[in-house]
């Protein structure tokens, strides 16, 4: 075969060429080929062949489905021309059943998949504009405005990868031409309307049947139609500047779960699918909807086969969003940017969809990534860091923040910080499989952060010490490492979350987080403390209160991050009781894999080096060696070297001390706490009867159903 | 012009990220499907594949020294299985009896050209399982460089006939094709399961791999995946 010339025949050329069948030629010649020959073009390999699609092929050419439905696939005019669909005078039944056959779509869509094969195979939607029926009219339109609205918040926010999200739009019209407003007010006066016919069947004695049918059916249009414009109201208060919407979200929020609450309880009353044709029973095929309409219409990334979401569960999907938009208004409340993280990081753990990620992000930053669409992410770092630990160059009137050089030096650190920052909220915004995989990318970017802070600190030092105003200052490093430490904690506990860990490794997991607790997250809010206080106190002393007198009032105040430091605590003891408690079962002989010694390649030393891999980038804390890991589990370091049952009555007393701590102010009435509680209790049980050496079990089973990062331990007889 | 093999000048990369390498279809039992796979690196496969052992023939033998004092570890032995011979793939005859195994358990059928661009490009690294005559089992392969540092072996897909499963079967062909992959120079091993699939799960977290990464809702069905990778270094 000869390599194909650009310079080809062109198409006249080829008419005028005399056409010679080369077919028996062909197969005589492949009979010369061995066994295992392929003969292709030069451009054209087996990767090229594998990613192609074989035409005809009905299940991979697209174009094929068509053939195996044996009717004609009618487009919007078509099928009005056909009376297929009306486009006026629809019965109650029908809007119903369309309206709720449509959300259902909505939500497939935003459950990841095309907008074509989803909102789109209402054909409806395709030209609202010739819809004479006054109420599906309304509706339409504002489905494809609430559709682009999603869309456009979705691609601002950025917190979605494809398997999250499907942003192409196929060229849809999106109704761009009708202001929201009117889409806001075509609704209202459509919903009226069904109020008064609401209003006029209510029961009056006479004719009960029909009217009390009639009732229902207008009391469902009118819910359905309140939702449709509360929803539209909510995302367009969103999107209002600097959270100005807010109050109107909850109070829209606050009428959407009622109205949602009978939309539930009239599910029944829509139209259904006459007959269901083969292959797809998994779409809504009534009045207006034609799933194979768009089928020739292929999502950029490999088609994944769309099952539209049952309209029970379209239902409480839309509830739960609504439920899950009303939380994240909350973080309005939040003053300071670590709040505002850490409101990012629990909203996370409920693991949200993408929409409600999306608002909760450009809430917080929006598109001028000012914080709350107010200050400069700069400025909110500076407060941050000031009210973290105070370092003496941010605090006011202090003789280096007054320095020119000093001050430039600091606000390009903080500009450097400040992208960081966004880079690490970003991540919180990602599905939770994401964050963990761009976590362990983010320590490269945060260790030169280090390196940065660190540099700034000696600079600051030593202009201190020109100024002799005493001790080193290490307080943008100590900053830094709030985050290098949160980043790592968040990418450990994923792990478990994520279900990645076995139960053979939970040990070297929870040692290297208790670790990290005892040797750098509680110093680090310690020093943090300390430098809070001592600033604390300079200004007041300066201010003329006795020093005595100040030292009083900060020990009645407590110590800032003490809340902080008291959940570290609570975590390191419940690290350390896992530890041992898993130290008694590899003792036992109880964690073992099912092939016992055969595995060859299963390198403990190795594991452990990839597991951690991703903080070796890190200055601090200096990355742990398994050999500092073997070292403190050594149980021959001990004499007599203790038993299994000696292992689980240390962890029962670990979890003892856990529960004391939980149960201790500051810790609140937390869900976590509850949570670590159930979890204590129940392992106390456990240890305490493993730790009498009679019981015989199997094998231990760890639940993580109570909380994501900590089991129930229990016995399998 | 009738070489087996050539691979083009400029592969086309479909986006290049690992979503769009998906599999087709839900799996059942163990079968661990390809992906169709991303590589501007495929030329360089093939030249690593020829020169390996000109270059590194030294580093080569020392590799192979220590590893094979684990690799003899690996054997199963069983008095009963010693019917089940395992084979190396031969040639394109062998190709139906592969594709009939591997498509029964797969929703979605793949072209014969996936088959063909790993077996064919990877023939060492395909294993079949006969009981006398009858192929109850295939393993299918491939190893190239993962980020040009890393010389990832990957598993593209597993399955044994549903009659002879939980006989250690799968076990034997992936130790199999493990140790021809290690003796090529893999540093690490990989291939992707549904979250679900827990038969397939504990095969290879017997073998020692460990789930290195999730996958969110990878699988055309929406199910999520996970990435098991075993280090051999």
């Amino acid at each position: 075969m000869s390599q194909t010339d650009d310079n080809g025949p062109s198409l006249e050329e080829k008419k005028n060429c005399n056409w010679k069948d080369i077919t028996k030629d062909f197969f005589e010649l492949c009979q010369q080929l061995n066994v295992g020959e392929l003969v292709h073009d030069v451009h054209f390999g087996l990767f090229e062949a594998m990613s192609a699609i074989e035409m005809m092929d009905p299940k991979m050419d697209a174009g094929m489905l068509c053939n195996q439905v044996k009717r004609k696939v009618y487009d919007f005019d078509e099928a009005l021309k056909a009376n297929i669909i009306k486009d006026d005078n629809l019965e109650s039944e029908e809007l119903i059943g369309i309206i709720d056959s449509t959300y259902a779509c909505v939500v497939t869509w935003l459950e990841g998949h095309s907008l074509a094969q989803t909102v789109f195979t209402n054909l409806y939607l395709h030209n609202p504009e010739a819809i004479k029926d006054k109420t599906l009219k309304s509706f339409c339109t504002a489905i494809l405005k609430t559709v682009d609205l999603i869309r456009d918040r979705i691609n601002k926010a950025s917190v979605f990868e494809e398997e999250d999200f499907q942003s192409v739009s196929y060229g849809f019209k999106m109704a761009s031409e009708v202001p929201s407003a009117k889409v806001i007010s075509s609704l209202r006066e459509v919903e009226d309307e069904f109020a008064k016919k609401v209003r006029s069947t209510k029961d009056k004695g006479e004719d009960n049947e029909t009217r009390a049918k009639q009732h229902e059916l207008y009391s469902a249009i009118y819910s359905r139609i309140k939702f449709t414009r509360f929803l539209y109201a909510t995302l367009l208060a969103f999107s209002k500047d600097k959270c100005s919407g807010v109050d109107d979200i909850e109070k829209y929020l606050n009428g959407i779960l009622d109205v949602l609450l009978s939309m539930q309880s009239t599910i029944h009353l829509g139209i259904k699918p006459e007959e269901r044709e083969c292959g797809l029973h998994d779409y809504p095929t009534i009045m207006g909807f034609e799933p194979l309409v768009n089928q020739r219409l292929l999502p950029s990334t490999f088609p994944r086969y769309a099952k539209i979401t049952s309209i029970e569960d379209t239902m409480k999907y839309l509830s739960d969003m609504c439920t899950r938009f009303k939380f994240i208004t909350g973080v309005t409340k939040c003053t300071f940017l670590h709040q505002a993280m850490d409101f990012f990081e629990d909203f996370s753990k409920l693991s949200p969809c993408v929409l409600s990620r999306s608002l909760l992000h450009l809430l917080v930053f929006p598109i001028n990534r000012r914080f709350f669409g107010n200050e400069p992410l700069v400025d909110v770092v500076r407060d941050t860091i000031r009210n973290f630990i105070a370092p003496p160059a941010l605090v006011p009137k202090s003789s280096i923040g007054s320095n020119p050089d000093a001050r430039a030096y600091c606000d390009a650190f903080l500009q450097r910080a400040a992208n960081t920052i966004l880079q690490l909220v970003n991540i919180s915004g990602q599905n939770r499989a994401r964050q963990r995989e761009k976590l362990a990318h983010i320590f490269e970017e945060l260790a030169n952060l280090e390196a940065e802070a660190d540099k700034l600190d000696t600079y600051l030092h030593r202009l201190l010490m020109k100024n002799s105003q005493g001790q080193t200052v290490v307080c943008f490093v100590t900053w830094v490492l709030y985050h290098v430490l949160k980043a790592m904690f968040n990418y450990l506990y994923l792990g478990f979350e994520l279900e990645l860990y076995s139960p053979q490794e939970y040990y070297y997991i929870y040692w290297y987080i208790s670790e990290l607790h005892c040797s750098w997250w509680i110093p680090t809010l310690s020093r943090a403390d300390n430098f809070l206080m001592e600033s604390e106190a300079m200004i007041e002393t300066q201010s003329g209160k006795s020093a005595k007198k100040v030292r009083r009032q900060q020990k009645k105040k407590g110590k800032p991050h003490a809340k902080e430091v008291h959940t570290a605590q609570i975590h390191q003891m419940l690290c350390n009781a896992f530890l041992k408690a898993l130290l008694g079962f590899i003792r036992a002989k109880k964690l073992e894999l099912a092939d016992g010694s055969s595995i060859a390649f299963d390198s403990e030393e190795v594991r452990f080096r990839r597991r951690f891999a991703p903080f070796q980038v890190l200055s601090s804390p200096q990355p742990m060696a398994y050999c500092h890991f073997t070292d403190t589990i050594d149980l021959q370091r001990y004499k007599p070297v203790p038993e299994p049952e000696h292992l689980f009555q240390a962890a029962c007393k670990g979890f003892q001390h856990a529960k004391a701590l939980i149960e201790q102010p500051p810790s609140n009435q937390t869900e976590q706490a509850t949570a670590l509680l159930r979890i204590c209790k129940y392992n106390i049980v456990a240890m305490s009867v493993l730790s009498t050496g009679k019981k015989e079990y199997e094998r231990p089973l760890f639940d993580f159903t109570v909380h994501k990062h900590y089991p129930i331990i229990t016995l399998k007889n | 012009m009738s070489t087996a093999v050539q691979e083009s000048e400029d592969v086309i990369i479909p986006n290049g990220v690992e979503y769009t390498e998906r599999k087709i279809g839900e799996l059942n039992d163990y079968i661990i499907p390809q992906e169709p796979g991303n590589s501007n690196e495929e030329n360089m496969i093939k030249n690593v594949y020829e020169s390996e052992h000109d270059l590194d023939d030294e580093r080569e033998d020392l590799k192979t020294e220590t590893i094979e004092s684990k690799l003899k570890k690996l054997e199963i032995d069983g008095d009963t299985e010693k019917r089940i011979r395992l084979k190396n793939y031969e040639n394109e005859k062998d190709m139906p009896e592969i594709m009939r195994l591997i498509t029964k358990d797969l929703s979605e059928p793949y072209s014969i050209y996936t088959y063909r661009y790993f077996i064919h490009n990877w023939p060492n690294l395909c294993f079949l399982a006969f009981d006398e005559d009858k192929c109850i089992g295939a393993i299918v392969c491939k190893l190239d460089w993962h980020k040009k540092i890393v010389h990832r072996g990957y598993i593209a897909m597993l399955a044994v006939d549903e009659d002879y499963r939980r006989r250690k079967i799968g076990s034997r062909l992936v130790i199999r094709a493990i140790q021809a992959m290690v003796l090529k120079g893999a540093d690490e091993i990989v291939l992707e399961t549904e979250v679900t699939n827990k038969s397939a799960l504990n095969l290879y977290e017997n073998l020692g791999f460990v789930r290195d990464k999730r996958l969110f809702r990878y699988y055309l069905n929406g199910i999520d995946a996970l990435r098991l990778k075993l280090w051999i270094r």
